[in-house]
Formats: C-alpha cells, structure tokens, sequence
C-alpha cells in the first residue's frame, strides 16, 4: 500500500503551482497561472446551485485535499504497486508507473519519441521540444477557468501524451494509458494534433486499482486540422473506488472527421464532459458509446456537439444498463450556432433498467439559432422487453442467459462501431468483464425486471 | 428559405385601447399595507388575509428564477396589483358599463354567448364583471363563479382545497399571485355530473402598467367530466404588463377535466404562470394550450398522476413573432402505478421568434409499469428564429416504457415545391405547412376557437415569405 499523503496545499480553493519537473515554458507557466487564478476564484462546484452538477450531489462531499499528490514526473522506472501491475498487465507495468504509458495496438511498447509518421512524447517532452506547436492546442480548447478541474488539471499537470500527426500521414494506432495509484489524485493532460489530410486511431485507457480511493481527472484537447481523420476510442476502467472527472474537448476543423467511441465502465463515480466544437463546413462527427453501471455506481456524462459552422454533420449514441443501485446522467446538447445553416445533427441516449433501484436520468437538449436544419434527438428508458424474454425462453434458454443476451444485443451496435481487430477485442473484453460481474452478483438472475 | 421580419405587433387584432375607466386602484408597488388593503377591500375572512401576508414574505424572500426566459424587464414597484373597474358584479349584459361592453364586442362575447356556450365570465381588469351561468348547470349543482364569489359563496369548499395543489411558497410567481390575487374562475362540479358544455371565462389586461393576477381553482368530484376553457386578448399598450396567474385543478377519482387556453396577450405582457393539477384513480387530466400571445411566457402546465391508473395528457402549441420568447412546456410527475401520460409540443419561431420546450417527466421509484411519451416538434421559418428544447426526464422506477423524441426543422423545401408546383403562392403554401404542423392541436379545439386560432396564425403569417 502506498502510504497516503495528505497535501494541505490543495483544497476547493487553492492549488500548488510548483514547478514542473521537465521544465516549464514561458506559454506553459502563463496559462498555469491564469489557470490558477481562475481556480482560486471560481466556486467549488454545487449541485443545488449548478445545473451541470444537479443531479450529481457527490460533487458536494468531493474533497481534493483528501488526496496525495505524487510528484509530478512521466519518468519511468518507479516502483508501481502490485495492484497496479494487475491492471497493467506486463510489459507496461515492467515500465512503471510513470502515470502514462503509450503503447502500439497489441500492447507492445512503442518508443516514446519522433518517428516518420508520428510524433508521440510524454507530456512534458512534447511540450519542451515543440512549444510553438502545442502553444496552438493547449489550452485553446479547454480554456483555464473553463471548468473547476480543467483549471486544476492545467495547473498540476502531472503528465499525459502529446500526440502530432503530421500532414498527410497515415499513422499506426496509438495506445494511451493513464494511471492513477492508491489514494491519489492524477491529472493527466493529453494534446493530439491531427495535420491536414492525416489520420489516426488513438486508443486512450484511464485506469487505477480497485478497493483504494483515488481520483482521476484527465482533460483531453484534440484539435483536428482541414480534412484529418482521428478515431478516438476513450475506456473507461478505472477502480471500484475512483472517482473520474474528464474533458475530453475537440475541435473539427473544415471536412476533418471525428470518430469517438467509448466504453464507461468503472469508477465509483464519475463525470464526464465530451465537447465537440464542429468549426469548419463539412466537419462530421459519430459518437457512439456505452455504460454498464452496477452496485452504487454514478455515471454523469454530459456532452456537447456545437455547430459553429454550417454543412456540418454530428451524431451521437449513448446506450446505458443500470443494475442495481447505479445511476445514470446525461445531458446532451445540440447546439446550432447563427447561420449554421444546413447542419445535420443528431442525439440519441437509450437506457435499459435492470433493477428496481436503478435510475437513469436523461436530458437531450437543443438550442437551435439557425433555420435551415435537421435537429432531433431522441431518448427512452425502459426494463428489457417481456418478448425478447419470452422469445429467448421459448427456445429453451434460461433467463438468466436470455437476459444477457437481450444486453448484449443492445450493445452490439456500439461494440460493433469499435475499430476492427484488437482495438475491438479489447473493448468487447472490458464489456464481458462487466458482464461476468452482473452475472457472479447475481444482478441478472433476479427476478425482478417483471412488475 | 430566406424570409422578410416583419413587425406584426402593429397587425395586432385586438390593440385598442378604450381609456381607463376604473372605480379604485391601488397604489403602485408591493407591500403589506397593499395586500391588506385588498383583502379588506374584497371583505375577507381572516385566513384569507394570513394567506396573503404570508405569501407576501414567500415572494419577498425568493429570488428571480436564474433559468428560463429573461425577466429582466419587470419592475415589481412598476405595477399597479389592484385595480376594480366597476363597482357591482353585472348580472345581465345590460348592467355591464358601456365602455366595458365596448370591449367585448370587439371580442365577440356576445356571439359566443348566443352560440349557448355554458357560461361566459368576462373578467375585465382584475375583478369579474359580467358572468352568467346557465340555469340548467345551476340545476346540476354546478358552481361556476369568479373566485371571489367562490370564496364569499362556498367557503367551506373553497378553503378546503384553495391552495393544496400550489402552495403560496411554490415559486416566486405564484407567491406573487397568493399575495395579491384577484379574479378567475372557481369550478365545483359534484360527484357523477358531466358538464357537456365547455365553460369559458374571458381574460382581459386593460390598464396600463397593471398586473393581472387572477387565480382558478377547478373541483372535478368523482366521476365528473368538465371543460374549462380560457382565452386571453389584451390590448397593446407601450410599457410592460405582468400577468401572473395560478391554476389549479383537483381530477377526483374517475374525473375528466380538461383545460383549454389560448394566450394570446399584446407583445408587452410578461405571462409568468403557474398551472397544475392533481389527478386522483383512473382520473384524466387533459391541458390543451396554446401561446401566440406576450412578450414573454414562462408556462409549464403540469399533472401529477397521484392515483392508480390516472392518465395525463398535454398537447401545446406556441408561436414566437419578433422579439417574443415562449418558454413553455409540461410537467407530469408519475407518482402512482399503472399511469400513463401523453406530451405533445408543436412550436413555430418566425423572425427573431425564440421557442423553447421546458419539460420534466419524472417517474418515482413506485410507480411500475408506468408508460409515457414525449413528442416535441419545432419548426424554424427564419434565419433569426430560435428554438431550444429542454426534456428532463428522471426515471427512478424500473418498469416503465418512456419515449422521447424532438425535432426542429425548417419548412421543407419538398414539400413547398410540391404545393408551389400545384400553382399555390410560396407564402399560402407556407402558411399551409404550418397549419398543417399544428393540425393535432387545433383539431383538439371547439370549432370557434380553431377557426379563431386558423385567423391568428394566417395573421402572424402574414408577410413571412420574402
């Protein structure tokens, strides 16, 4: 066990800005500071004053201080708990904590490091080599003061990845994987610049080990150059205990394309903002993901698809199951910005209840300031349906079997949205994890779906 | 489609103004000696009194809600809260001052009366002055009377349900409306009775500055059916008005009310209004609402289903011209099992129009097998129309079907080629489609009213294709 170290130095309302190990350039300290000011100055987040935290009241006892803070570092070679190297499995954990590690797609390690079609460094690397370029990403998306943990995460930055694709490139699939240990408190940063015409699967996976508490709270900025293509596929899952609290900021410049798939699956409770600025004409953008939430687990996700430009396309599904006590929160707003005309966007959020104590809140919104457009959201909520059981029972499969097929099967959609090969398999394992958990507590025996 | 804004509050019908003719005001602004001074002025019991002051301190205490629509306009010292026009109740049209009676010529309420609509309660200003009620409904044991009668007539009635279904400390605005109350229906309809008539009351802002607060109290007895229907025209007039009205409707078990409205005040009006219902067993509480009207609407007219098997329903309709904003939408709290709801909102934002659906659908943990649906439909005629859509949607049960779904869209290019291709001019063929869009609604309406919302829309249409 790590010994937990209390740092009296961040509170609601204070954080220290030390200085980062790896240095610290002069547009880095500046957006830190203004980061700072605006963390000292913004109210802790309320869920009886707030409308993004309404239905989230955990914000009210959240307290940053009742975590340690490790020193801020991506070097590697740092004894990592042996929880931790469960989750990590082995050759990543053999590199150490780190916090980020960055792989290839079959879980070798990939050098950190410039290669022809790429440039992927550790946070701290990336932004000492080339501050003019990540100058134009950090920060620019989520902005300082944007939202209480994005000014946190801005000032404590303890690493994350830089990712550069250069123009043109058809760059290998990269693996991202954030870590946070027992009792602490991460905030990796990843910046992921996609150059005209060039095009990349980056897979991003936050994690930290069960039973401990610990806080994660990555802020993610993806600026999309004219016409590049970024697959981004984000997994969620982080230990029974950890509390997430997530950026992930994008911007689609002119005909570039963003592809965002996701898997929520772990924490103890989490909220999670997925903000999608669709800038440039012929931008387009699918968002499909899902959320199994069991025992008392809390899953806010919020997310923004804004037309700023015209001719734009953005879709979005979220699909959740709620066993047990778990409760699920969305917000999804489509908003047409004026004279976004001839915009096509899309939301839709369905969620399957399978307990009685389950809850699933859903609030698809749109703020339309243009005519010519196609706006629709939809949403549903519903216990699985009597037919399917009945169906499934006529052929002689046992209920609880059928059950989990009829889940499976509302998850397929999204699963199979997943890149082909081991990007997919990965994701379809996390999801049979979580539904080898349902099964072992006995959450889809219960007979309690009918009335 | 690009579209020409036009200023169609100077097309406004009903604009004229027949000069202020009142017998008492009150003084502008808000205090206890205000409040007081109209209980005593009304000769009410002393509950009523404490009701209102204490109201009063629930309205000074809370806050301007952050959400919504933006209020910013509204000076509460600006206002006048009472205003009598005329001394004595008129019994028949004859008693009615003649300036007044001008008033509702124009309006037609003479023509709705001989077309033997139930009864016709014309509250003109903030007090009732001409209300008739049919023999056949007294015979019935129907009581339809302002709220003021209804409170000096039928106390005991009254007070048992006056303000059970919206607490004085509810919202800001209906804090507002308890303290200072005046007007509106009461409606007592007794066990078993069905009202096959829909009663009607007309609603009148006239001086200036004044703000009109009546208050509507709806008593279904079991198995009873009635249909209230409400329909507001004001005059326009240049500084902002205030119009902050409660409703509240009790559906005993087995009960049918519905509820029809069309607001349709001057583009000045602030109409901030608290509307709700509580329907018991196998009750069904229907809300049919339009807004054309006022500068501002804030309207969430809702229902909680308390008993096994009740069924709500709210169908709407809103249509915001130049600088209006209409946040309206539906509430319907699932409290019991076995309930099931129906929201249908149809919105049109035309020039700088600005439309928003507000809802909330919550279902509590034992409410199982629970089935709903929410339908909202906006259409977009302009570059500078807005439209907002907000649902919330809290299920807290497991058995339940709940659907949601919205769209906003411009009028579609197909379909106006295929009018146009059939020798229809672009703006007939628009104001087809759009007629069309809120056909579920008007269909919903008895004949004078659809035909009278037909002519509105028509009007507001007028000069939307460029």
């Amino acid at each position: 066990m790590t010994q937990l170290v209390r740092t009296t130095q961040l509170t609601r309302d204070d954080a220290p800005l030390g200085e980062l190990a790896g240095g610290d350039p002069r547009f880095l300290r500046a957006l830190r500071e203004a980061a700072l000011s605006a963390y000292r100055e913004a109210p802790w987040p309320s869920s009886s004053r707030d409308e993004d935290w309404r239905r989230t009241p955990q914000i009210d006892r959240l307290d940053p201080a009742s975590y340690a803070l490790p020193p801020a570092t991506d070097a590697p070679g740092v004894q990592i708990s042996d929880q931790l190297a469960r989750v990590l499995d082995g050759p990543m954990a053999a590199l150490g904590r780190g916090r980020t590690l960055v792989t290839d797609q079959s879980g070798n390690l990939a050098p950190f490091g410039p290669s022809e079609d790429r440039d992927c460094l550790p946070l701290m690397e990336g932004l000492a080599r080339g501050p003019e370029v990540w100058e134009q990403v950090m920060g620019k998306l989520a902005q300082p003061g944007l939202r209480k943990f994005v000014s946190l995460n801005t000032i404590l930055l303890q690493g994350g990845a830089a990712v550069h694709i250069p123009r043109g490139a058809e760059a290998a699939p990269i693996r991202v994987i954030h870590s946070v240990d027992q009792g602490s408190a991460s905030f990796p940063r990843t910046l992921v610049l996609v150059e005209e015409g060039a095009s990349v699967t980056l897979v991003e996976e936050w994690v930290s080990p069960d039973d401990d508490h610990a806080l994660m709270a990555p802020v993610v900025e993806v600026l999309l150059r004219p016409g590049a293509h970024l697959t981004h596929v984000v997994e969620q899952s982080c230990g029974n205990q950890t509390v997430v609290q997530s950026t992930i900021r994008v911007r689609a410049e002119r005909d570039a394309r963003y592809d965002l798939r996701f898997l929520l699956l772990g924490g103890s409770w989490q909220k999670t903002y997925f903000d999608i600025d669709m800038e440039g004409p012929g931008s387009e953008a699918k968002s499909n993901g899902l959320c199994i939430g069991r025992r008392h687990q809390h899953f806010d996700v919020q997310t923004l698809q804004d037309h700023i430009a015209g001719n734009a396309v953005s879709d979005l599904l979220y699909r959740v199951a709620v066993a047990e006590r778990a409760r699920s929160v969305f917000a999804g707003l489509i908003r047409v910005e004026e004279g976004a005309q001839k915009t096509n966007a899309y939301v839709q959020n369905r969620n399957l209840l399978l307990s009685r104590e389950a809850k699933a809140d859903s609030n698809p919104t749109l703020e339309i300031l243009a005519n010519d457009v196609r706006c629709t959201h939809g949403s549903t909520a519903g216990r699985i349906d009597d037919n399917q059981l009945f169906y499934c029972k006529s052929r002689g499969i046992p209920r609880e079997e059928a059950r989990r097929l009829v889940i499976e099967g509302f998850f397929a959609d999204v699963i199979d949205s997943f890149p082909e090969g081991t990007v997919r398999e990965a994701a379809d394992s996390l999801v049979q994890g979580a539904m080898e958990e349902l099964t072992r507590s006995g959450a889809l025996a219960a007979d309690s779906s009918s009335a | 489609m690009t579209v020409a804004a036009k200023d169609l509050t100077k097309d406004y019908k009903y604009g004229f103004n027949d000069g202020d003719e009142f017998v008492f005001r009150a003084q502008k602004g808000l205090t206890k000696e205000v409040v007081a001074d109209i209980s005593r002025r009304k000769d009410e019991p002393s509950w009523m009194l404490e009701f209102r002051l204490k109201a009063l301190e629930h309205f000074q205490q809370r806050a301007m809600p952050s959400w919504g629509a933006d209020l910013s306009g509204i000076d509460f010292d600006d206002i006048y809260y009472y205003v009598r026009p005329a001394d004595e109740q008129g019994r028949t049209w004859e008693d009615v001052p003649e300036g007044i009676k001008k008033t509702f010529d124009r309006l037609g309420i003479p023509e709705a009366e001989r077309k033997f609509l139930g009864g016709v309660s014309a509250q003109y200003e903030s007090e009732v002055v001409y209300h008739s009620i049919r023999k056949d409904l007294e015979k019935l044991g129907v009581l339809f009377s302002d709220c003021d009668t209804g409170l000096r007539e039928h106390p005991e009635i009254f007070r048992k349900y006056f303000g059970t279904v919206i607490p004085a400390n509810d919202n800001k605005f209906a804090a507002l409306n308890s303290a200072v109350w005046s007007g509106g229906s009461f409606v007592y309809v007794p066990k078993g009775v069905r009202v096959e008539v829909p009663l009607q009351a007309y609603f009148r802002i006239n001086t200036e500055s004044m703000g009109q607060f009546e208050r509507t109290l709806i008593i279904a007895e079991e198995g009873s059916f009635v249909h209230y229907i409400e329909g507001c025209t004001a005059p326009t007039y240049s500084k902002d008005s205030l119009h902050s009205a409660v409703v509240e409707i009790l559906a005993m078990p087995g009960a049918h009310v519905r509820y029809t409205t069309i607001q349709n005040w001057s583009n000045n009006v602030y109409n901030l209004v608290t509307k709700r219902a509580i329907a018991r067993e196998n009750s069904v509480v229907e809300w049919i609402d339009g807004n054309l009207g006022s500068k501002v609407t804030m309207k969430y007219p809702s229902i909680y289903l308390m008993g096994e098997g009740a069924h709500g329903e709210v169908l709407s309709v809103a249509f915001a011209g130049d600088g209006q904003h209409q946040d309206a939408g539906a509430k319907v709290i699932h409290v019991a099992p076995n309930t099931t709801s129906t929201i249908v909102s149809k919105s049109v934002s035309k020039g700088t129009g600005r439309t928003s659906y507000r809802g909330h659908l919550k279902v509590y943990p034992k409410a199982h097998d629970v089935r709903s649906s929410v339908r909202c439909d906006a259409l977009l005629l302009d570059e500078t129309s807005r439209s907002d859509t907000y649902p919330y949607m809290d299920v807290e049960a497991q058995d339940v079907q709940i659907g949601h779904e919205a769209t906003v869209s411009k009028v579609g290019d197909e379909q106006l080629f295929y009018l146009q291709s059939r020798g229809i001019t672009e703006q007939e063929a628009t104001a087809m489609i759009v007629n069309g869009f809120i056909e579920p609604f008007v269909k919903e309406l008895p004949m004078e009213y659809a035909l009278e919302l037909n002519r509105l829309i028509s009007l507001q249409m007028e000069g939307s294709v460029g």
